[in-house]
């Protein structure tokens, strides 16, 4: 049987160092999608996130079992990521986060007849491409909500972000996604 | 009831509500088209979302982690093996078609095949036949250069250890450190 996270910890803090090879295999690639996300760069990604997993382990005496090991982990690569990209020049001018409580400023049009006549396979290359597009304050939130699987509050504490706010991003997020979509779609049956 | 708010309309779709409030929203969207026209576009864009491939880290990523925490490999050449069984066993089975691929279109001898026979019959025989031949002649082959093995004195012992030290040694020494070295 599979040894839950906190199991592993425990093992690990009683010196099976071994163990943590355990939860880098299973948090790396969805780690590394959202270090890939906020850095726009594959191998500054994957060396943020090698290091988001080092500070882990050191700091694996001091991880209460309050959130879960993943969400602790993405904040630390949060974190990591933030601090890389501070060290550019205006870098953290497309992660600022307004406290935007108005929901219907942003539009919900859904275009489910679009949908029909496109193969699900042109729509993912054209959502790939969307997200890829997007500010990368929507990115961070559309990766952890739907590549991470967290919850609001899960979210609200990786970006130390208040619910409202958290919920607001999201919402305006899946909006421009679903216009840019809708777009393309009409584009493409148009052609 | 009046539409649904964007607010209300996404907390219902990603599963946040209880089940009083769920039901109120499920008889509202019995009934209203246009919010169940977004409710349904919202699903939609996760359902697309969740299947757009996830970016991945490369093939050497744990063990440069791991060595960084001070924790050498230390799996074997077999242990590389079995981790690499599935890939293998398919090699086997890829020679294995383009044997029988082969012997069909005539490019490999298939004089000894019988005619009459029916094709699975016929490939068995064929196969255990070559089968036979090629184990006899592997074991007259060790029994030439290893006599020893046959001995069946304590001589063979002593040597069938020796060879797993030597092919340990190996192993140790000169594969893991290749197989590290190229992540």
């Amino acid at each position: 049987m599979a040894l839950s996270d906190n199991e592993i910890i425990e093992q690990i803090r009683r010196g099976d160092k071994r163990r943590y090879s355990h939860l880098v295999e299973k948090y790396k690639d969805r780690a590394f999608c959202l270090a890939f996300r906020l850095l726009k760069n594959r191998e500054e990604a994957e060396e943020a996130t090698e290091d988001a997993f080092i500070r882990a382990y050191n700091a694996l005496e001091r991880f209460q079992n309050r959130a879960s090991f993943g969400t602790w982990l993405y904040r630390i690569i949060y974190n990591v990521c933030l601090t890389r990209l501070n060290s550019k020049k205006g870098g953290l001018k497309s992660l600022e986060y307004d406290e935007g409580k108005d929901y219907d400023e942003y539009p919900l049009t859904s275009q489910s007849s679009l949908y029909e006549k496109i193969e699900i396979n042109d729509m993912v290359g054209f959502v790939h491409k969307i997200i890829g597009e997007m500010p990368e304050r929507y990115q961070v939130i559309l990766s952890l909500f739907y590549f991470q699987e967290l919850s609001y509050q899960e979210i609200c504490e990786i970006m130390e972000l208040p619910l409202g706010t958290v919920k607001t991003h999201l919402f305006r997020a899946r909006a421009m996604l679903q216009e840019r979509l809708n777009r393309e779609l009409k584009m493409e049956n148009a052609s | 009831m009046n539409h649904l708010r964007n607010e209300e309309l996404q907390e219902f779709a990603d599963g946040f509500y209880d089940e009083q409030i769920r039901a109120q929203i499920e008889l509202h969207l019995r009934t209203c088209t246009d919010c169940r026209a977004r409710v349904e576009g919202l699903a939609k864009l996760r359902d697309i979302i969740r299947r757009v491939p996830a970016e991945r880290v490369s093939y050497s990523f744990t063990n440069r982690v791991m060595r960084r925490i001070g924790v050498r490999e230390s799996s074997s050449f077999l242990w590389f093996l079995l981790k690499n069984i599935a890939p293998i066993i398919g090699l086997f089975i890829v020679v294995g078609i383009v044997y029988v691929a082969l012997t069909f279109t005539g490019i490999v001898d298939t004089s000894g095949i019988g005619q009459s026979d029916g094709t699975i019959n016929t490939i068995y025989d064929k196969f255990s036949g070559e089968l036979t031949t090629a184990t006899s002649a592997f074991n007259g082959w060790l029994k030439r250069i290893f006599p020893f093995l046959y001995s069946k004195t304590s001589y063979s012992l002593i040597a069938v250890l020796v060879v797993i030290i030597i092919a340990a040694l190996l192993d140790k020494y000169l594969l893991i450190p290749i197989f590290r070295r190229r992540g």
